[in-house]
């Protein structure tokens, strides 16, 4: 009889938010949460060359703020809160180097497996392409709900804002998408 | 799907994401998880840099204090006066727990009038101390790295002097007594100057390499597990526990070196004294003045060659340096490789030593030296002597793989740099590092603009590599998509 294999559970994560440990559970945040953090950041960002900035830049403010967190539980929502936010500003900023014509266009070819069907790249690609023109914060919405697999609910938080806000901004979201890209793709 | 077209198109897309992944391996896990580390070492360095030089600016005449941890009960650290910088207060935090010496500025205004001149040294302290210094700057003016790094410097008992060269410098006063003098280099880079002193020896030990001192001045630096030891004046004893090599007024090297020289393993007696009463591996130094350097976190900048070096097989060589390049001298230990900075090969402080600075080893290590301190230009020279000096070496292909770096990341020379990446491959075909060669080939022809060779690059990728690991990049730029 085949024995399932199941994800291996890692340890519970301790914070011990004191001298030299900090250091030791600093690492371990790193290492259990890296993928995670680079998989939404890759999603929230679309690019692939900006994903190690991106995570090391998350980690760097997790550093300053791991002290105060007092739920080990908590840790990963924070990190994605922070990722959030990082991805945030460099959307911004890419925005603003856009319209002075300092960004180059990117075609998102990298950022689906190869392994992926044709037309799911396609798809992905346009759908990025289209996500690179909306507003930063229906952007990120959008991708957090529809590429994140987020709640509702998880998307307001993490986006700051109240549910209905974060409804609307991913409605605004898709009707773009489906304004650009037609019916029946 | 007709009938709800947006919906398909939704559930499309959800389906699509999971293959929008990073597929970070292990290792990339790692370099991620280093790369945060330093990222927030160097914010953090920063900061207070720039609190510092805030404080400064702000507080006109008011002095900007740094703050030096030592280890308690051990040393006599205690008040410096070097260049502009004048003691001001000394206390012991008992309940502290931090053990390293640290130069890191304190924000934190501190009246020299607030302590005695003559202020006990440390060495009467039970517990971790902390020596607190206030630092005179010119009103208006933040002092340039150099000068704040004069700053910390730290004044021991019998007149000799630390001075830590950076900000990230980590010191540790391990030892003081009449006999001895013992300080851990944790990371970055110290100077010593040791009064010369009978009877005492003053050593300072950075990872698995000592250098100890009689009556000398010296720096230490740490990168990695290499250990560069430079001299100034007299003569050192650099001790690795398998080998140990004399040092020279003006010579330097890396250490353990590369190759060693079996000749090396025959210790000299002074060294195994000095060995008696320290830890396995020391470098002694004897003489008037010395320099060292150590490093205890991987620099990035050193990746490549350092690693790469210790994947690669040895040359046909094994035996050592001078096997490859008979020295004119046959030398008592692993030959020094020159450090950045260290006397050019034919120059005064180095007569007659060109065919020892070039050899492969000397090249690599000079080419990393300059690397690190950032001078491309001359680490390329170096790497392009490599390879042309010894393209039969095994080290040949990484030396030009490196070049080719440099050339695309350093210079921005991608037609350069994709014909270095090219002669990687052609030096070592099915070596370990065609693959990335090749790869990167394609992205110094994309840089060059020019799209014919990125994408016939790219297409013989695909075909050589169908499964490599960087089949995406190389499609992205030899247009392929």
């Amino acid at each position: 009889m085949p024995i399932p294999i199941r994800p291996t559970r890692l340890p519970a994560l301790r914070l011990v938010p004191t001298g030299t440990t900090g250091e030791v559970l600093l690492d371990d945040v790193y290492r259990r949460y890296c993928r995670y953090v680079a998989a939404v950041a890759l999603r929230l960002d679309g690019r692939q060359t900006e994903v190690d900035d991106v995570v090391q830049e998350v980690f760097v403010e997790a550093a300053r703020g791991i002290r105060g967190l007092r739920d080990p539980e908590a840790v990963k929502g924070w990190l994605a809160t922070i990722t959030v936010r990082v991805v945030r500003q460099r959307l911004r900023r890419r925005r603003m180097r856009r319209l002075f014509g300092l960004d180059a266009d990117i075609d998102y070819v990298d950022l689906v497996d190869p392994s992926a069907s044709p037309v799911d790249r396609l798809l992905v690609r346009a759908v990025y392409r289209i996500l690179d023109e909306m507003a930063v914060e229906d952007r990120i919405a959008f991708t957090l709900h529809l590429m994140e697999g987020e709640k509702l609910e998880d998307v307001a938080r993490l986006c700051g804002c109240s549910c209905s806000t974060a409804k609307r901004r991913i409605a605004r979201a898709q009707q773009a998408i489906e304004d650009r890209m037609g019916h029946g793709v | 799907m007709e009938s709800e077209p947006s919906s398909e198109l939704w559930k499309r897309l959800e389906r699509a994401r999971t293959a929008i992944d990073p597929g970070l391996s292990d290792r990339d896990v790692e370099r991620l998880v280093s790369g945060a580390r330093r990222l927030g070492r160097r914010r953090a360095g920063a900061r207070r840099a720039l609190a510092a030089a805030a404080l400064v600016l702000l507080g006109g005449t008011s002095a900007a204090t740094v703050c030096w941890k030592t280890t308690a009960g051990r040393g006599p650290m205690s008040e410096a006066t070097t260049g502009s910088t004048t003691a001001s207060t000394a206390e012991t935090t008992p309940g502290s727990t931090d053990a390293p010496v640290r130069g890191e500025t304190k924000s934190q205004a501190t009246s020299p009038a607030a302590r005695p001149a003559s202020a006990p040294p440390l060495t009467q302290a039970s517990g971790p101390s902390t020596v607190e210094r206030a630092v005179r700057s010119p009103a208006g003016a933040a002092p340039p790295p150099s000068e704040r790094a004069a700053a910390r410097a730290v004044r021991l008992q019998d007149g000799s002097v630390a001075i830590p060269m950076d900000d990230g410098t980590e010191l540790t006063l391990r030892e003081s007594s009449e006999r001895r003098v013992a300080i851990d280099l944790e990371r970055g880079r110290g100077r010593f100057e040791v009064t010369p002193r009978g009877g005492r020896t003053f050593s300072v030990r950075a990872g698995a390499v000592s250098v100890t001192v009689l009556g000398t001045i010296f720096t230490v630096e740490r990168i990695a597990d290499r250990i560069g030891v430079g001299v100034e004046r007299g003569r050192v004893l650099v001790d690795w526990g398998t080998g140990s090599t004399r040092l020279g007024a003006g010579e330097s090297g890396w250490f353990p070196p590369l190759l060693v020289d079996p000749r090396s393993a025959q210790r000299p007696a002074h060294a195994a004294r000095s060995l008696a009463a320290a830890p396995p591996s020391r470098a002694t130094v004897a003489g008037t003045s010395a320099g060292a350097a150590a490093a205890a976190e991987p620099s990035e900048a050193a990746e490549p060659s350092q690693a790469a070096i210790a994947a690669l097989p040895a040359p046909p060589s094994v035996g050592g340096a001078a096997a490859i390049e008979p020295s004119p001298e046959p030398r008592t230990s692993a030959s020094p490789l020159p450090l950045a900075g260290a006397a050019e090969p034919g120059s005064a402080s180095a007569p007659n030593d060109r065919s020892t600075a070039d050899t492969m080893e000397a090249l690599l290590a000079a080419a990393d030296a300059a690397r690190l301190a950032g001078r491309a230009t001359e680490a390329t020279a170096r790497l392009r002597r490599a390879v042309t000096l010894h393209p039969t070496d095994g080290r040949a292909p990484l030396a030009a793989f490196t070049l080719g770096r440099m050339l695309l990341v350093k210079l921005g020379a991608p037609r350069e740099a994709a014909a270095a990446f090219a002669q990687a491959r052609h030096l070592a075909p099915e070596g370990p590092l065609a693959e990335d060669a090749l790869a990167r080939e394609v992205e110094a022809w994309a840089g060059a603009s020019d799209r014919a060779q990125a994408h016939d690059r790219a297409a013989e990728y695909l075909r050589r590599y169908p499964a490599g690991r960087r089949v995406r990049t190389v499609r992205a730029f030899g247009g392929l998509e």
